[in-house]
C-alpha cells in the first residue's frame, strides 16, 4: 500500500469524531407512576372572554359557542380562555406506598372543553416535560415529551394516561432517547 | 501500488464490515426514531420529501381572552414580587384590544392536505399568550392521523411567516423533533400553508 | 506475484478495518449525541404583571369541578402573591458576554404561576447568530438560579434539545448556559 494512501486513511480516521452523526440510537426507558391528586386551582375568566368577545381581534366571531340566546354563558364550562392547574402526588406503586415525586399541570382551555395541557413530572432522577391536549373530566389521554433533566436530559417519548383505583390516575411514560 | 483485485477486495470489505457494523447498531434501536412521523408525511400531503410535508390550515373558530382588567391590577405590582421595579414596557400596551401583554388567543384549524382545501388531515390548535409588540408565545397542537405534533415558540397575527420549534409528539409522531413554518396561503387571507420540517 | 497478492490482501484487510472503525465510529456518535455549548447573558428590560384575582375567585364559586375536585382547592396560598394563575412576562436583551456590549438577541419568558411562588415558564430566545431555542419548564422564584429545559429549536437550531441552567450573574444580570445535544 502506498504511504500517502496511508497517510489519508489515519487523517481521515481521527477527523471522523468530528462528524455529527444524526439518527441517533440512544436509550429507553418506561416508567410507570400513579397520581393522586392533590390541588385544584380553576381560574374563570368569564370577564376576559366577555371582553375578548367585544375586542376580538380576529374575524372568527365564537359568541354562539359560548353564549345563550339570554346573553349567559352555556353551562358550567370550562369555556376558551379558562385555565386549571391540577397539583399531584406521585407514586411508584398502585397501594400508594412509596412515594415518587410531584406533577403539576397547567391547563388552557379551548373550545368543546378540550384543553391544552403543560405537565411536568419532577422525580428522584429528574424532570419530565410533556405537552398534549386533555378533555375536560377525561381519564385516558396521551402526552409528548418535550425534554427533560439530569438522568432525563434529553429525552423524548410519550406518557399514556389511564385511570387507576381510588380517584389516581396512572402515567406510563415511555421515554427514549435517553443518554 | 495495490492491485485492481486487492481494491475491489477491499471495496467489498468495507462494505460488508460497515453493514454489519450498522446492523449491530440497528438492534434495539431508538423508537424516537421508528415512528412513521418522521419519515413520512402524512396521506396525500402535498409535498412528501421523506422528513418534510405541508398541510394546509383553514382557521374554524378563535377566541380571544382580553386580561385588561388583570392587567390594570398587575400594575400596581406586588413589591415583593418585582423587586428589581422593572418597567412595564410601553409596547405592553401597543396593540390592539385584545392583543396586549397578556392577553391571550385560542384558535382552532381544520387541516387539510391540498391546496384546495378538499381532503381533512386533521385539525389543529394554537394556544397563544401575547407578550410585547404584539408578538406572542405559541403552544401548538397539530393532531394529523393517528399522532399529534407540539410546537412552540414566538408567533404574530400580521400576516408574515411564522416559525414554531417542534418539541415533540405522541402516536406516530411520538420523539418528533425540527421546525414548523406557517405562512399565508397565496391568494388567500385566512388558510395558512404549515410546512414542518422533522429531524 | 505472490508478493502483489499479499499486499493485495493486506490492503484489503486494512480497508475492511478501516470500514469498521469508519462504521463504528458513525454509529458510536450516534449513541453519544454530540453537544453543544452556548452561553449568552441577560437582562431583564420589562415586566408584565396579570393578576388573575377576580377569576381565581369567581373560579371558586363558579366551576365545572365535581365536589371531590372541588375539596381540593388549596386552602391558603400565602400572604405575598403571586398567586396560582396569575402571568408574568418579562423581556430580555441578551448579550455574548460578560460585559453585556456585545449584543446576541433578545428573550421572552412567560411564566403561568401555580403554588409557593413557583411557575410553569414558557421562554424563547431569538439569538442573533439566526435562529431560535424554545425552553420550558418549573422555576422556583424563591432562589436566584435555576434549570429548564430546552425543548427545541429553529433554523440554525433546528432539531436541538438539552437545557439551560441560568445563574444570577454581575450588573443586575444572568448567565445562560445551554447545552444542546440533536
Amino acid at each position: 500500500m502506498s504511504r500517502p494512501l496511508l497517510a489519508t486513511m489515519v487523517v481521515l480516521a481521527v477527523a471522523l469524531p468530528a462528524i455529527p452523526a444524526s439518527g441517533a440510537s440512544r436509550g429507553s426507558q418506561s416508567i410507570r407512576v400513579y397520581a393522586v391528586p392533590a390541588t385544584v386551582q380553576f381560574m374563570n375568566h368569564a370577564d376576559d372572554r366577555l371582553r375578548g368577545m367585544s375586542t376580538n381581534p380576529f374575524k372568527l366571531k365564537a359568541e354562539t359557542v359560548i353564549l345563550g340566546k339570554n346573553g349567559k354563558e352555556k353551562g358550567n364550562g370550562p369555556f376558551p380562555g379558562d385555565d386549571i392547574l391540577y397539583g399531584f402526588k406521585l407514586f411508584a406503586d398502585a397501594n400508594r406506598s412509596q412515594p415518587a415525586g410531584a406533577a403539576m399541570f397547567t391547563c388552557y382551555y379551548e373550545f368543546v372543553k378540550r384543553a391544552t395541557c403543560d405537565s411536568y413530572f419532577d422525580l428522584a432522577k429528574g424532570l419530565l416535560l410533556a405537552s398534549g391536549q386533555v378533555r375536560f373530566g377525561g381519564t385516558h389521554f396521551t402526552l409528548g415529551v418535550t425534554g427533560g433533566t439530569n438522568a432525563y436530559f434529553g429525552a423524548l417519548g410519550q406518557v399514556d394516561s389511564a385511570p387507576a383505583a381510588r380517584n389516581a390516575q396512572r402515567f406510563d411514560l415511555h421515554l427514549t432517547g435517553l443518554r | 501500488m495495490i492491485s485492481r483485485r486487492g481494491l475491489v477486495a477491499a471495496l467489498g470489505a468495507v462494505a460488508a464490515g460497515a453493514a454489519i457494523v450498522v446492523a449491530i447498531a440497528g438492534c434495539g434501536g431508538d423508537k424516537a426514531r421508528s415512528p412513521a412521523a418522521t419519515r413520512t408525511a402524512p396521506a396525500g400531503a402535498a409535498a412528501t420529501p421523506s422528513r418534510s410535508f405541508v398541510v394546509y390550515g383553514k382557521p374554524k373558530q378563535a377566541q380571544s381572552v382580553n386580561h385588561a382588567d388583570d392587567r390594570a391590577r398587575g400594575d400596581k405590582l406586588l413589591k415583593s414580587f418585582n423587586a428589581d421595579g422593572l418597567p412595564t414596557p410601553p409596547s405592553a400596551n401597543s396593540g390592539k384590544k385584545g392583543e396586549r401583554a397578556g392577553d391571550s388567543a385560542l384558535i382552532i384549524f381544520v387541516l387539510y392536505a391540498d391546496r384546495s382545501l378538499t381532503r381533512v388531515v386533521g385539525s389543529a390548535t394554537y394556544s397563544c399568550t401575547f407578550n410585547f409588540d404584539q408578538e406572542a408565545v405559541c403552544d401548538g397542537q397539530f393532531q394529523i392521523g393517528a399522532g399529534t405534533i407540539i410546537a412552540l415558540g414566538p408567533a404574530k397575527f400580521d400576516g408574515g411567516e411564522n416559525v414554531l420549534a417542534v418539541t415533540g409528539g405522541t402516536g406516530q409522531y411520538a420523539g418528533a423533533h425540527g421546525q414548523v413554518t406557517s405562512t399565508r396561503a397565496t391568494g388567500s387571507k385566512n388558510t395558512q400553508v404549515f410546512r414542518f420540517e422533522l429531524v | 506475484m505472490s508478493r502483489g497478492r499479499n499486499r493485495g490482501r493486506k490492503a484489503a484487510f486494512l480497508f475492511a478495518l478501516f470500514g469498521l472503525v469508519l462504521a463504528s465510529v458513525v454509529v458510536a456518535g450516534a449513541g453519544a449525541a454530540p453537544q453543544r455549548g452556548l452561553t449568552v447573558y441577560s437582562v431583564a428590560t420589562g415586566l408584565q404583571y396579570i393578576n388573575t384575582a377576580d377569576d381565581r375567585a369567581r373560579g371558586h364559586v363558579n366551576n365545572p369541578l365535581d365536589s371531590t375536585a372541588n375539596k381540593l382547592a388549596p386552602t391558603s396560598s400565602g400572604n405575598k402573591g403571586p398567586f396560582a394563575g396569575d402571568i408574568a412576562v418579562y423581556a430580555l436583551r441578551l448579550y455574548g458576554n460578560s460585559e453585556l456590549t456585545r449584543a446576541a438577541g433578545t428573550a421572552v419568558y412567560t411564566c403561568y404561576f401555580n403554588y409557593d411562588r413557583h411557575a410553569l415558564c414558557q421562554t424563547y430566545y431569538k439569538l442573533k447568530a439566526g435562529g431560535t431555542l424554545v425552553a420550558s419548564g418549573p422555576i422556583d422564584f424563591n432562589k436566584s438560579s435555576f434549570t429548564i429545559v430546552v425543548s427545541g429549536g429553529t433554523k440554525k437550531y433546528l432539531g436541538v434539545r438539552g437545557e439551560a441552567k441560568v445563574v444570577a450573574a454581575p450588573g443586575n444580570a444572568q448567565k445562560i448556559d445551554f447545552r444542546l445535544i440533536r
